[in-house]
C-alpha cells in the first residue's frame, strides 16, 4: 500500500537522482541512484518524509472504521 | 516579508492533514464506509504541498476501497462558485495570487478566453504590499483593499492589456523603481498608490472580462478566486455589468479563497459523471491548464 502511495511521487523525473521502489514480503525497499550527494541527500530527507506521513496514515485510519457522533448525524439505538 | 515558501506550506500540510481528515469526519458524524470518494488537488499549485495531500489521498482511497479523484484548482474554484451563487453558464474571472483567467464554458471545456502572460493579479498585488511594506495580516491583498479606500489622487500606471490578455509585470516594476521616489517627494501617499493600483489592474480585468462576454454573447459573469474578495473589484466588475445588461455572481471569502470544499465540489461533479483517477496515473502536476480537463458533468 506504501509503494502504491508513493510511487507517482518517485516517478517524477527528478534530474540527477532516480528512485526506484519495489516490495520483498512486507519490506519496502528504495533504491537511489544519483551523482550530486547534495540532491542525493535531498532527495533522502524529502522521500522519509512523505513516508513518515504514509505510514502515520495507515496506521491512524488503518483500522476498522468506528461510528462517531457529530454534527451531522446521530448514532442508531 | 515573504510569500508562502513550498517546504514550509508542505510541512505544515503534513503536520496538520491527518488530524484535519479526523476532525472532518467526527465533525460529520461519518465513517470511512459512508464515504463515497476521495478528492484531491491533483494540480497546479506548489510541489511538495500538492504532494504532501496527494500521497494522503491514495492511501485512505486504498484503505477504504474508495475511488481516487484528481481535481485541478482552478475548476474548483468554478464550481463552487457555480453552487454558490446559482451562476448557470457564466464567464468566469478567476483572480488569485497564482493565477489569472478570464474563462468560458464551451464544449465540454472550461476554454480559457484571456490571462495573464506573465504574474497573476494577486501575485502582483502581494509583490506592491511588500515594495511598500505593507503587513501581511491579514493578508496583503486585504491590506492594500484598506488602504485604498483612502487614496485621493489617481497615479499614472502601466496599463497593459494586449487583446485578449493581461500583463502585470510592467506595473511591478514601475512601482519598485518609482514608489520610494514619489514617497519621499510627496507626489503622493501610500493609499494614493494602492488606490491607483487597483484602480489600473481591476481596470484590466474589467476590460478582458467584458470581451469575452461580447465575444460569448454571455449576460453572466462570474469571479472566483481569493482576489475575487475585493469589493472594488466587484464593484467595477458590477459596473460593467449593468452596462451590458448582464448579472455578476460573486462569493465572499468563506469560497473565495481557496479551500477544500471546492475540491469536494468539483471531485463530486466529476465523480457522478463517472470520472475515475487510477493510481498510476494520481501524480500531482504543477502546470495544469484549466481547459487540459474534459467537463463531461455539463451539458
Amino acid at each position: 500500500m506504501a509503494r502504491r502511495s508513493l510511487a507517482p511521487y518517485v516517478q517524477r523525473p527528478r534530474g540527477l537522482v532516480q528512485k526506484e521502489l519495489s516490495v520483498n514480503g512486507s519490506a519496502l525497499a528504495i533504491r537511489w541512484t544519483a551523482e550530486d550527494p547534495v540532491f542525493f541527500r535531498i532527495s533522502v530527507n524529502a522521500f522519509l518524509d512523505q513516508l513518515s506521513l504514509v505510514m502515520r496514515n495507515i496506521r491512524g485510519f488503518g483500522s476498522p472504521p468506528m461510528r462517531s457522533l457529530g454534527r451531522g448525524k446521530r448514532t442508531d439505538t | 516579508m515573504q510569500g508562502f515558501l513550498p517546504g514550509d506550506t508542505a510541512r505544515h500540510h503534513r503536520a496538520v492533514i491527518l488530524d484535519l481528515l479526523q476532525e472532518a469526519l467526527t465533525e460529520a458524524g461519518l465513517t470511512s464506509q459512508e464515504i463515497d470518494c476521495i478528492a484531491y488537488t491533483k494540480g497546479p499549485g506548489m510541489g511538495a504541498p500538492l504532494v504532501s495531500v496527494a500521497v494522503v489521498a491514495r492511501t485512505v482511497a486504498q484503505l477504504w476501497n474508495k475511488p481516487l479523484l484528481g481535481v485541478n484548482h482552478c475548476i474548483g474554484h468554478i464550481e463552487m462558485g457555480r453552487l454558490i451563487t446559482g451562476a448557470t453558464s457564466p464567464t468566469v474571472l478567476y483572480v488569485s495570487g497564482g493565477n489569472t483567467q478570464v474563462i468560458a464554458y464551451s464544449e465540454r471545456r472550461y476554454r480559457i478566453f484571456g490571462e495573464t502572460i506573465d504574474i497573476a493579479v494577486g501575485n502582483c498585488l502581494d509583490r506592491f504590499a511588500r515594495v511598500l511594506k505593507i503587513s501581511n495580516d491579514p493578508s496583503p491583498g486585504y491590506n492594500i483593499e484598506q488602504m485604498a479606500k483612502r487614496g485621493k489622487k489617481l497615479v499614472e500606471l502601466p496599463y497593459t492589456v494586449k487583446g485578449m490578455d493581461v500583463s502585470f509585470s510592467g506595473i511591478l516594476s514601475f512601482i519598485e523603481d518609482a514608489a520610494q521616489r514619489m514617497l519621499a517627494t510627496g507626489e503622493c501617499t501610500p493609499e494614493d498608490l494602492c488606490f491607483s493600483l487597483q484602480e489600473t489592474v481591476f481596470a484590466m480585468l474589467v476590460e478582458i472580462t467584458e470581451r469575452a462576454m461580447a465575444h460569448c454573447g454571455s449576460q453572466e459573469a462570474l469571479i472566483v478566486g481569493g482576489v475575487g474578495c475585493n469589493l472594488r473589484l466587484q464593484e467595477m466588475m458590477e459596473t460593467m455589468c449593468q452596462e451590458r445588461g448582464a448579472r455578476l455572481f460573486a462569493t465572499d471569502e468563506r469560497f473565495c479563497i481557496d479551500n477544500g470544499a471546492m475540491i469536494a465540489q468539483a471531485g463530486w461533479e466529476m465523480f457522478r459523471a463517472g470520472h475515475r483517477t487510477p493510481l498510476s496515473d494520481s501524480g500531482i502536476t504543477q502546470r495544469y491548464r484549466t481547459d487540459e480537463v474534459e467537463v463531461t458533468w455539463r451539458d
